[in-house]
């Protein structure tokens, strides 16, 4: 019985889900179009419409940057909880690990990982 | 108060300690700052070598402050020992060796990397540190950071399809071997609830030995990957042909001794009950690897493969040793660790001044009549196939004696007639090396160009070579005290 909040709130979820989902199905204008179909590609045309392709290694170096940045951020979270706690040193600590997470970003910028002109051709 | 809750009963000035490391660490900054700061050019690739040079030579005299003999620190995650002290002057002069050929190899095939100079500093700072540790946690970072580096150098060849085949092949079956060597690791914590390979190996009692022996055996598994052996050995000669010559010499020698030094470390602590299942598992594995290994040497048309099945086959030979747990046998194991490294390191930089001419592909039958071309390198190439073959005068001789010995002593006479079999295999291969070397008319037209700094350290190897063959105490008495200790702190616990 402890866990009945629990058990209504799924229901509750799963209710407003099923009646969202259906209401916009009964209700919605239906008109067919042939950009609905195409594929988004963040707002630019389709560089190749059979997704098959052999991508430029630009993006996984681009993609292999914002992971690296993305877990610095999750790395920075606990720290910043017990910020109090650790005082000085643990101020040190972060900048020295933030100073090497820019000293490869600016290794990255410096070898030319950031630059997003592409040579079309070789896409 | 938020330091002494971090650091607990560690002390910042243990890390005296760890002088040459750091001077090893900071060089790796200061080449990695460099490298972004400057724009590249030929004043460029000089300072790079130079400062390398500096750095490693500042590292070596690092040592003559010795704080202490023997000493764990860092809450004895970090151990300063003989061992340590001598294998990481070993490392550090073997990569001081091993540069100036990178300089022009680099240059010579228009594949000049800068990175290349501080993945090596970063990979001998591993290397540094997994000479010196007996803590899993440390053992791990330390293979992680030496195998990283090595998966990055295989593949810095610009435009070669074999050196990517050879980086993927080995980033592959490196993580599998990280992933087991992590696997016998837990199953050692689990059984012994500590991470220093000292008190996991003695805490050895009927209720734990099952986890303990499997943790020990998956342990022995990974390392054996590292190190090439033979059911495991399929991405060694790929990774050994697609790697730059030079890196070819710094993996198979730097890299190989280090790789070794835990499992030199786990030998003294392996005790009566352990000893039936790491006998039997080390034997087979070095039996196969040293049969196997020549007998497919053999057959090779490619002169930079044949080397690295050759580096294989060494590796069973070290192997082989390790299965007799005693005095004796730890010596001959240390012996041979850091003479291969020498022999081996001679012979792929031999080889990186050959190809180094574009008429060269390292093909066999191209050595024919090297002599006539180019009579320094030829010797000095002869010089280290003796002694990988291991003829009396130079250094391969007392390195195989030695083993023999190790397992005479505990009486594995199989595995040394197993050894002496190999060796008659490998004969065939290196004294036909020679042979084309020396009597044949010259296939090529080869001028090699090399440096002082490359002559000097091409010598330096011949001399080692030699001179440790026929004076083998000046190595030995270290060594023998070296493992005498390891056994008597065994002994201790």
């Amino acid at each position: 019985m402890a866990y009945i909040g629990l058990l209504s709130l799924l229901v509750v979820m799963l209710g407003l889900s099923v009646v969202l989902i259906s209401l916009n199905w009964l209700l919605g204008p239906k008109k067919k179009e042939s950009y609905k179909t195409y594929p988004y590609e963040c707002g630019v045309p389709l560089y190749d419409d059979t997704a098959q392709t052999t991508f430029h290694q630009g993006y996984y170096i681009l993609g292999l940057l914002l992971l690296l940045f993305d877990i610095e951020v999750a790395y920075l979270f606990p720290w910043a909880v017990v910020y109090s706690l650790l005082g000085v040193f643990g101020f040190l600590e972060v900048f020295l690990f933030l100073l090497i997470l820019t000293f490869g970003l600016v290794y990255a910028w410096r070898k030319g990982a950031l630059d997003w002109q592409f040579d079309l051709e070789s896409l | 108060m938020g330091i002494r809750l971090l650091l607990g009963s560690t002390n910042l000035y243990e890390l005296k300690y760890l002088l040459p490391e750091i001077v090893v660490f900071l060089g790796a900054f200061a080449l990695f700052l460099l490298d972004i700061v400057m724009k590249s050019s030929e004043t460029k690739k000089k300072l790079f070598l130079w400062i390398s040079v500096l750095f490693l030579s500042l590292s070596v005299l690092s040592f003559l402050y010795k704080p202490e003999f023997f000493k764990d620190v860092f809450s004895g995650t970090y151990t300063v020992d003989t061992l340590g002290m001598f294998s990481k002057l070993f490392e550090i002069i073997l990569t001081l060796l091993t540069l100036p050929f990178l300089h022009t190899y680099m240059t010579k095939k228009n594949t000049f990397y800068y990175e290349i100079y501080y993945i090596t500093f970063l990979s001998l700072l591993g290397m540094m540190t997994l000479s010196s540790s007996y803590n899993l946690v440390v053992i791990y970072v330390s293979l992680e950071m030496v195998s990283v580096s090595f998966y990055i150098m295989t593949a810095l060849f610009r435009g070669s399809f074999v050196s990517k085949e050879g980086a993927y092949k080995y980033l592959i079956i490196g993580g599998i071997s990280i992933i087991i060597a992590l696997y016998g690791a837990a199953f050692m914590y689990g059984a012994s609830k500590s991470l220093d390979i000292r008190a996991i190996m003695s805490s050895y009692n009927p209720q734990n030995a099952l986890y303990l022996i499997v943790g020990m055996i998956l342990f022995l598994l990974a390392f054996a990957i590292k190190i090439g052996i033979i059911p495991f050995h399929f991405w060694l000669p790929d990774a050994y042909t697609g790697a730059p010559t030079p890196i070819t010499g710094f993996m198979a020698s730097a890299g190989k001794l280090a790789f070794f030094i835990p499992l030199l470390r786990l030998v003294p602590y392996v005790n009566q009950h352990l000893y039936s299942s790491w006998m039997i598992s080390v034997s087979i594995m070095a039996a196969l690897t040293m049969i196997v290994g020549n007998a497919l040497a053999l057959v090779q048309a490619d002169l930079k493969r044949l080397l690295a099945y050759s580096s294989i086959a060494h590796s069973g030979y070290i192997l082989s040793v390790l299965s007799s747990n005693s005095s004796m046998g730890l010596k001959a194991a240390i012996y041979f660790v850091f003479v291969y490294s020498i022999m081996g390191l001679g012979s792929f930089l031999v080889l990186s001044v050959l190809e180094q001419s574009d008429t060269w592909d390292n093909q066999i039958y191209k050595i024919g009549g090297l002599y006539r071309n180019t009579g320094f390198l030829s010797l000095s190439f002869a010089v280290f196939l003796f002694a990988l073959l291991g003829i009396p005068p130079t250094v391969g001789f007392v390195g195989k004696a030695l083993v023999f010995l190790g397992l005479a002593i505990k009486n594995i006479y199989w595995l040394g007639f197993v050894l002496i079999l190999a060796t008659a295999i490998s004969t065939g291969y290196y004294v036909r090396l020679v042979m084309l070397m020396f009597t044949k008319d010259a296939e090529i037209r080869i001028k090699p160009e090399y440096d002082i700094l490359e002559n000097l350290s091409i010598g330096l190897l011949v001399v080692l070579t030699l001179v440790l063959g026929m004076f083998p105490f000046i190595l030995w008495n270290g060594i023998s005290n070296i493992s005498e200790f390891l056994f008597r702190l065994a002994n201790l616990r």
